[in-house]
Parts: structure tokens; sequence; C-alpha cells
């Protein structure tokens, strides 16, 4: 098993509200077919501050299954953020009618130290924010526990 | 070179967004960088030395992440870009759990029998291992039953349990697959049973010939993993469907009438269930059965091998199903489409303020209509035997077929009025109402209908039904003709 030094998760992370309702807002207006993203924050303190939601790219008829990113849109998002001060943190999708259990293509497609949230979908409802992440290559992924955070009124 | 690192590996490439590293190709460009940091290697590459799923390399907007891209020589200082796909997918929830896949085991003869099986990647050996242990109800041995009992079973599903009360006629045979002329008189659960030991003797299947009522079908689904509704009336679907929701067990639906089929996946994941989208059963008499309307033989064929595909797909737990969905093909046309079913809040089953929380207490006969209601009139029927008499000995009676042009060719009743029942109300006058009037129709559902609409429309006079109809009469042969009629 190849372990690696660097990348480490944190034991909890901490979702502001408008993240998560960023999310089930991507998810519900993607319905039926799955939703995708980024989630942007500070790794130092495993906060979430932000969630971009992006384009699914799969083929017509399969996206209500699957969600692919397309590596040229993540690049040019991730030229805009830079600018911004954020952490690439991880990235958010939505299960259509199943649980948020990890799929193997999920985890086949997991870079180590990255947090992927899961949010399901029922009938074009959304369920409870799962997120999970993997320490190593060729290590299992592990659930991270999510602190919801209510942002103060100001 | 260049090279780009994505935000998403930047970790392990010392944070850098941007690294100058010496090198004429990618591979080697990509060697030198690992070099410098080896922990950027682990994730980039397989211990095998093949690059991971999901890294992606591009020069501007061209995807060079394949292997023959690896030693072109690019010129100085083009920019690479190392990005990850970033991918993945639904679980697709097998309806079978894991411990009952392990449970399974395949020996040599399944290992050779299901190959084709096997072979396909969605499927291989724990796809087939699910079906194996899945435990299946199919409600009818019938016309969509045929294909699916017999697909279920060709598949290597574990356990079958197929249920009907009907013996075999000789008119099913037209559809009816399963069955063939020496099963005639035999009832089609012990018909359905020696076809499945024709396939595969390992399949346990389980033959009920009973018919499903309120009283026992908790008993006959409870257990099984689907419920696959090959019925031909409305009363079995809303039990088989009410049961369903009731007992936490999916349903795959399928109907057909004449050139036309649905198919569609019901109270899958508290998912719409069948009475979402038909809160109510038509008027009683109005859609005429397969056995009344007809049905063209390869029709059964289409829809009941769409229900075991889907049967499958829910067992294995992959592709995309029907659910909430109602698949409508017509035949004649060759024209299919997809309906969203919308789960109904306000269904007395699923619904958030469900009533109905027991079949055993629902007037499934009541509700869909097949019991005569108190505010009702009764009404007057003669049975095939009578009718004879009262034609050969009279007093005289006035003889209304309300079938369509195309049944009565098939068998004609002499000395008959024809109305077709749409034409009933409007032509009431042709009617005396001094002299007893009998309705006909194919099997005396429709000649009830018949005789509402007439008193619906004021006529007063005395009308009888033909108890059966014309299928109770075929056997009967009247002295002045010396045949059937």
């Amino acid at each position: 098993m190849t372990l690696l030094k660097q990348c480490c998760l944190p034991d909890h992370l901490t979702f502001g509200s408008d993240v998560r309702h960023a999310i089930e807002l991507a998810a519900i207006c993607a319905y039926p077919n799955e939703a995708c993203g980024i989630l942007l924050g500070h790794s130092e303190t495993g906060t979430v501050e932000k969630a971009l939601a992006m384009e699914n790219r799969t083929g017509k008829g399969i996206s209500g299954l699957h969600y692919r990113i397309d590596p040229l849109d993540l690049y040019r998002q991730e030229r805009r953020i830079e600018k911004e001060g954020y952490d690439m943190m991880g990235f958010f999708h939505s299960h259509v009618e199943a649980e948020t259990i990890l799929s193997d293509e999920d985890e086949g497609n997991m870079i180590p130290g990255m947090i992927y949230a899961i949010l399901p979908v029922f009938h074009g409802k959304p369920g409870r924010i799962q997120t999970y992440g993997k320490t190593g290559t060729d290590g299992k992924a592990t659930e991270i526990s999510i602190r919801l955070e209510e942002k103060a009124k100001q | 070179m260049k090279i780009y690192i994505s935000a998403t590996l930047r970790i392990f490439f010392g944070r850098n967004p941007v690294i100058e590293i010496p090198g004429e190709s990618i591979g080697e460009t990509l060697n030198n960088l690992t070099d410098e940091y080896p922990e950027g290697r682990k994730v980039l590459f397989e211990e095998s030395g093949e690059l991971r799923r999901f890294v992606q390399i591009y020069i501007g907007d061209e995807n060079r992440t394949a292997k023959e891209y690896r030693n072109v020589k690019l010129p100085a200082g083009t920019e690479i870009l190392l990005l990850p796909a970033i991918a993945g997918g639904s679980p697709n929830a097998s309806l079978i759990p894991d411990d009952r896949r392990k449970a399974a085991l395949l020996d040599d003869s399944e290992v050779e029998r299901f190959g084709r099986h096997l072979l396909l990647k969605d499927i291989g050996v724990k796809g087939q291992k699910r079906i194996k242990a899945a435990r299946v109800v199919v409600a009818g041995a019938g016309a969509l039953g045929s294909p699916v009992i017999q697909y279920l079973a060709a598949a290597g599903v574990g356990t079958i349990k197929v249920v009907d009360f009907d013996d075999v006629s000789l008119e099913n045979l037209q559809s009816q697959v399963l069955h063939t002329t020496r099963d005639l008189k035999r009832p089609k659960v012990a018909s359905a049973k020696d076809k499945v030991r024709n396939i595969n003797r390992n399949i346990n299947l389980e033959a009920e010939n009973i018919k499903l009522e309120a009283d026992n079908i908790v008993s006959v689904i409870d257990g099984y993993d689907l419920v696959v509704d090959c019925t031909d009336n409305y009363k079995a679907r809303y039990l088989i469907s009410d049961a369903c929701v009731l007992c936490g067990i999916p349903e795959v639906f399928g109907a057909i009438y004449q050139f036309e089929g649905q198919v569609g996946i019901f109270n899958l994941n508290g998912g719409p269930c069948y009475r979402c989208q038909f809160p109510e059963p038509p008027e009683t008499g109005l859609v005429p059965t397969c056995a009344e309307g007809g049905a063209i033989s390869p029709l059964p064929g289409i829809i009941g091998s769409i229900q075991a595909n889907e049967a499958l797909k829910l067992i294995i737990g992959i592709g995309e199903h029907l659910d909430g969905k109602l698949l409508v093909i017509d035949s004649l046309y060759l024209q299919s489409r997809i309906l969203q079913v919308r789960k109904n809040p306000e269904c007395p089953v699923c619904g958030t303020n469900a009533a109905i929380t027991t079949v055993e207490d629902y007037d499934y006969e009541d509700f869909c209509g097949l019991k005569a209601r108190e505010e009702e009139i009764p009404i007057e029927g003669l049975t095939p035997e009578e009718l004879a008499r009262r034609i050969e000995n009279g007093p005289p009676v006035t003889l209304v077929d309300v079938r369509e042009p195309h049944e009565r060719s098939i068998l004609r009743f002499p000395g008959v009025i024809v109305i077709p029942i749409g034409q009933l109300a409007r032509r009431k006058n042709e009617l005396n109402p001094e002299v007893d009037t009998v309705f006909i129709c194919k099997e005396g559902k429709r000649s009830i209908l018949a005789i509402n609409t007439l008193r619906e429309a004021g006529y007063a006079g005395p009308m009888y039904n033909l108890k059966g109809g014309m299928d109770a009469m075929k056997d009967i042969i009247f002295t002045h003709e010396g045949a059937w009629l």
C-alpha cells in the first residue's frame, strides 16, 4: 500500500450553511441529472466557504448516473479562484435516487487529500450531505464528518 | 518545459502552481518532475508505471494523455497542463445486499451457462451472483408472465414464485408462449413450472395456484425482493401495488392493450406507486381487458421482455431504469415515449397521511366497481340457457348486440339489433319499452355498462344482461341452427 506523507485529511469539516444551500440548489436544478462542482475554502482550518456548480459533461442519457467535470473547465475555474485567495478543497456531486455510498467509479477517481461531498436526491428532494476523502492512492476512502455552521446575520 | 499543476494536485508538488522542468517530451518531463517530487510520482502513476485513471495531460486545448503522445518531441517552452479528470457516479444500489450476493456460489456449469453475462463488465461474477440470490414474485403466468418467467429463469434468478389461478385455454395460446397445446386445461402455474424446469433445473420455482386477494397477498409477496406485475385487471394491479408499498417491495409493472403497452417501476426507494399515477380505475366496462379488446401476439413479448430486463437491472444494480417513469410503446406505429410519474403527496397508500395501512381492510371490489352499489338499481341477468329457452319458447324478446363491428364478425348472434355502446343513448327509440330487451357483449361486462347508459338516458323498458356474454353463449346449440353460434 502506498501512503502519502504529505496527504492528510481533516477529521472534521465545517460547511457554512450557504455552502449546503448552494450544493442543494445545484442538485435540485440538475435533477434528474447529477450535479457537480467544486468546493473552496481554507484547508488549514478545514472550512469550506464556497460551492461552485460546474457543468456535468457526461454524455446525453447517462448524466442521471454519472458526472464528469471537464479538466479544461476546472483549469479555467482554478485560474479565476486563485485570485480570490481560496484553497481548492475538493468536489461535490449529487446521487440521483441513490444513497450517499461511494460508487466504485467515485472511489477510483478520487485524488488523495481532496474532499468529496455527495448529496443524495430522492424524487427531487435533497437528503443529507456526506463527505469522503482518501489519504493514500491505494487506501480506502474514509468518511469525514461535517459540522454545519449557520452564518451570523450581519 | 513549464508544467501547470492543478490546484488539486499541488500538495504533492511543493504547492507550486507552475514548475519549470527540463525535458523534450511529455514522458521525459513527467519523469524529471516526479524524480524531483517523489510523492507526486505515487499520485500520478500506478505501481505498474501507467498513469492513474484521473490524471489528464493537456497542451493548450488538446488532450495529450494517451500513451502515443508520451515521447513526441515538443517545442521548447511548451506549457504542459497537469489536470485531474473529476468524475464519478451513483452506486446503483442493487436490490440484493452484499451478504446474500457473497453467499451465492457459481459452479462450473453455471460459469459456462451464464458465460455471456459474465463477459459483460456491468454484470460479471458479482452481478450473476446477485441474480442467483434474487427472489422474485411474478404475478400472472399469462401473456406478460410468459416472457418474464422464461427470461428470469434463463438469466438465472434463483427463486421465482409464480402466482396464477387460471387454467390454460385454447385462446391463451395466441400470445402466452409459456404454454403449449399439451398444456390445455392444466393450471398455468403447473405449465410454468415444467417450462422453467426445462430451462434450468436449479431454479427454485414456487408455483402458487391461487387468486391474489387482500387476505393472501401479503403472505405471498412478503420476504421477496421484487414483484413483477403481469396481471390483466385493475383490481389485481391496485392490490399488488398497495401490498408492495406496505411491504416495502419494489414493483415492475406492465400492461398491454391491443397494440400498445406500458412498463414502469413503482415503489422503489419510496418513489411513486401505481396509485400516484392512476389514482382511480376507469369505470367498469369502459376499458376492455385484453380478453375483450384483444392484443397482437408479439406485444406481450415486447413488454414482458422489457419488464424482465428492468427486473434484472434492479437486481444487479446497473443502468438507468424506469423508476418514477412510465414507458409507453405503440407497436402499431412504432412510437414510444417516457412519461414522468410524480409522487402524489395525497396518495392514500404512499402519501404523507396515508389512509390505507393494510390491504385486508380495503374493499378492492368496491374500489374497482366490481360490486353492485346499494344506490344502484340491480341489473337482472339471464344465463345462456335461460336466454336460449326464452328465444325458443317465447315470449318475444329484443336482443341488442353492443359489440363493435369487428367483434361481431368473429361470432354472430342471429336476430339481434346491432347498436355499438357509443350509439345507445341516441338510438334508444329503436327499442320497444313494452318488450324485454337483452343486451349482449363478449363477456357480459360492457352490456352492464350499456344498460346503465340507457337508464341514465331515461329509457324505462325492462332490460336484462346476458351473463358471461357471447363467450358463455357459444356452447349453446339452438334447435333451428344445429350448430354452434
